[in-house]
């Protein structure tokens, strides 16, 4: 037998005991317990806030963040000083631009549709979180391509599915 | 037959380049490609070389702690065909031309979409700086290259469709620069490869309807130390490799002076490889890559990739 050809196998294993791998640390989403911290805080008063403005709103999704499907979610815009969460709501008098970004990859996510359905409630679709891990979920206010005030929520998701 | 497999060892080494041109796969978010481009090694004049692959994303590395494998009811898939070309245009100087063809699948419990286009189209300028003249135990064969990315392809801050299947490239102009050491010793040859990348900055104007994107990836850089061992009783090699890929953070801002950096990204690309050489003109390799053996692995997706190469050579 030539021995020779078991220094291929020699080799792979000396590279693959350098550093920690993979393959030998790691999770898996099927069986991770899901993250809860999806969900914008619903404690505070004014979830998003737009002081110039003059504006809070609050997020509620419609259909959970997960890897598997696009989620949904209504944005309610109100008045910070007359107003509260359960209203009445207002239209902001700029433009709303939602997005997700992902700050330690640098990229965000594809866009995200928004649709108004009755006055300062929007329903926001297609929303894909296209990797598992830490977003953020910013509201624009905008005037042309200006922005004029920015708000967002740090969402944390892991890689399980829906099930 | 002595004098067909005489040669065989020298040719057997063009797959160790070939294998390296086509392990460079990564999810068109991460970047964490490297730049091997496929060169003429052998005692060729012309190669065209047909690379299919199928890349799977099986997972996500944090920038912290460990690696988190995706659900079952997910897949994300990557299959390239690419067709790279590299001629002589002197003794010693070389030019090569790659054209992939990507299509991307993103199935889940919503259903399945996909897109298909052409991908980044890279050009290559090499030139055999450390000819063998002679024998040497030890001298290797080397080379020098210089090549360039162009971003045809839609990136991932270009992309209109939901859940991002059509960003397919990177998005950016990029140069690099490296050096390739071939040596082998009867059955045996062993590979060193190293080349360091940059990215040019580039606006993305109106990003999803907002002011303009800036993003500036900037510099990296990878390496590739493989071996192989041929048969003597049959045109056969069996190959490894391993090869680290580093980018630093990317650096994103909006016209308004909103800034925000991102995380440097690290994977380690292994891989098995067996290669055919069914003649002097042609050959083939059937490759393994995969992005979980070896760590450590930061802020990245994890991808295991399968790929088969044909190559046609046209000898001197």
């Amino acid at each position: 037998m030539n021995f020779r050809i078991l220094a291929l196998p020699l080799f792979w294993i000396a590279t693959s005991a350098c550093g920690v791998s993979p393959a030998l640390h790691h999770h898996s989403a099927d069986t991770a317990k899901k993250e809860s911290s999806t969900q914008p805080p619903t404690s505070t008063e004014c979830p998003f806030s737009f002081p110039k403005a003059g504006l809070c709103a609050s997020w509620t999704w419609k259909a959970d963040p997960t890897l598997d499907a696009g989620a949904s979610a209504t944005l309610k815009f109100w008045n910070a000083k007359e107003g509260t969460p359960n209203g009445p709501y207002v239209a902001p008098s700029s433009a709303i631009r939602p997005f997700l970004w992902m700050p330690s990859m640098g990229h965000g996510s594809s866009p995200i549709q928004v649709t108004s359905q009755e006055i300062g409630i929007f329903l926001l679709e297609d929303i894909f979180f296209i990797m598992p891990g830490e977003w953020t979920l910013n509201i624009e206010l905008k005037s042309g391509s200006q922005v004029l005030e920015q708000a967002n929520l740090p969402i944390s998701l892991s890689g399980a599915g829906s099930s | 037959m002595s004098r067909f497999f005489g040669p065989i060892f020298g040719l057997l080494l063009s797959f160790v380049v070939l294998t390296h041109s086509n392990l460079a796969q990564a999810a068109a978010c991460c970047g964490g490609t490297s730049a091997a481009p496929g060169l003429l090694t052998g005692d060729d004049t012309h190669q065209l070389t047909f690379s299919a692959s199928s890349s799977s994303v099986i997972g996500d590395m944090p920038e912290q702690g460990w690696a988190v494998y995706r659900s079952s009811s997910t897949s994300e898939v990557t299959q390239s065909f690419r067709f790279e070309g590299a001629m002589l245009v002197s003794e010693s100087w070389q030019i090569g031309l790659a054209v992939p063809l990507i299509r991307k699948e993103f199935t889940s419990l919503r259903g399945s979409d996909s897109a298909t286009s052409l991908g980044d189209l890279s050009v290559t300028l090499a030139h055999e700086t450390w000819p063998e003249f002679g024998y040497s135990a030890w001298i290797p064969r080397g080379f020098t290259f210089l090549s360039v990315n162009a971003p045809i392809a839609a990136s991932i801050y270009e992309t209109t469709r939901p859940g991002a299947v059509d960003a397919i490239g990177s998005g950016f102009w990029r140069v690099s620069a490296g050096a390739l050491f071939l040596k082998s010793w009867n059955s045996w040859d062993v590979s060193l490869f190293g080349e360091t990348h940059y990215s040019f900055t580039r606006n993305f104007q109106g990003y999803f309807g907002a002011e303009r994107l800036w993003v500036s990836p900037g510099w990296g850089m990878s390496a590739v130390l493989g071996a192989g061992w041929s048969f003597a009783s049959a045109p056969v090699r069996l190959g490894a490799r391993f090869q680290p890929i580093l980018n630093q953070g990317r650096n994103t801002w909006y016209d308004s002076g909103t800034h925000t950096p991102s995380a440097s990204q690290l994977v380690w690309n292994s891989g098995l490889d067996l290669s055919w050489l069914a003649s002097p003109e042609w050959s083939a390799v059937a490759a393994y890559t995969d992005q979980t053996w070896l760590g450590p692995a930061k802020n990245t997706t994890l991808s295991r990739t399968f790929a088969f190469n044909l190559q046609r050579r046209w000898p001197r």
